[in-house]
């Protein structure tokens, strides 16, 4: 089914108008789609979002010989099957691990000792901080970490959740932690409320 | 004894916590011992816990939240609109 001739021309011509109202009506399918596709709701969101940056920024190309609808979902698709590449690479390595190690002395002991943003969590000053840093972690990572603290399924279910081992899932929940920790740690919230009190 | 890197690791990797698969009980006791005497692990563990904390609280908001939708709509929208106005 073809998009009508004014609406090609608005999506083209990227008329706010037009591309607000393809948003809206797409929107659910869009996260529907997403969500059956095998994505937890972060991931969803974010592979939606995605999907309509592309489609602005390839508006211009756009023909009109399928609907809007039809061509952002095939997007979003495209962009499912690159995340589940990109899953695939991540859990081969990770800085994290060098990153916390280089915390720690000889004998273990702490060296550059954590100085994270204990206060500012407790007061829960960071929810914008800490958005970001859950954005940018690795979406498995986050899954892991997600069932665990927000969900609190048992180690059992997780594991079968992710298909993952026990360790496997050791090794994700260890990196999500320090990951967000460092994360927060690296925005600058290093703790120095401290000092003033 | 255990050194930090150990306590730290054992905790990061959900060991000592509630169901606290993996770690013995040996290690559990002694895991114990080190954070009584140890400030900056105890320090650590803290902000996981409350890291773990803000992480609730975040998500429960997005799910209890009928207009979790609208939101994120809304912020489509703008990106929408930024990258287009970019563009055009």
């Amino acid at each position: 089914m073809p998009e009508s001739p004014d609406r090609t021309a608005g999506i083209r011509d990227r008329d706010p108008a037009v591309l607000e109202a393809i948003v809206d009506e797409s929107l659910p399918l869009l996260l529907r789609a997403a969500r059956a596709a095998g994505l937890d709701r972060d991931a969803a969101e974010d592979a939606v979002q995605e999907t309509f940056l592309v489609f602005v920024r390839r508006a211009h190309e756009f023909d009109g010989r399928a609907r809007a609808k039809t061509w952002l979902y095939g997007i979003l698709l495209k962009k499912i099957s690159e995340g589940r590449r990109a899953l695939a690479r991540d859990a081969e390595g990770e800085d994290i691990d060098a990153e916390v190690e280089a915390r720690f002395g000889e004998a273990g002991e702490w060296i550059r000792p954590p100085r994270g943003p204990a206060e500012e969590l407790a007061r829960g000053e960071v929810r914008r901080q800490l958005g970001e840093c859950l954005d940018a972690m690795p979406a498995r990572q986050r899954q892991a970490f997600v069932l665990r603290e927000v969900e609190e399924l048992e180690t059992g279910e997780i594991c079968d959740a992710l298909a993952v081992s026990a360790n496997n899932l050791g090794v994700l929940l260890y990196r999500a932690r320090n990951r967000i920790r460092e994360c927060l740690e690296a925005k600058g919230l290093d703790g120095s409320a401290d000092a003033v009190v | 004894m255990l050194s930090c890197r150990e306590v730290s690791r054992l905790y990061a990797r959900g060991e000592l916590g509630k169901d606290g698969a993996g770690a013995s009980l040996r290690q559990r006791i002694l895991a114990r011992i080190h954070l009584a005497m140890c400030d900056h692990c105890s320090r650590y563990i803290r902000e996981l816990e409350l890291i773990a904390a803000a992480v609730r609280d975040q998500f429960g908001r997005l799910i209890s939240d009928r207009s979790a939708l609208d939101r994120l709509g809304a912020a489509i929208r703008d990106r929408v609109r930024n990258e287009s106005s970019r563009l055009r």
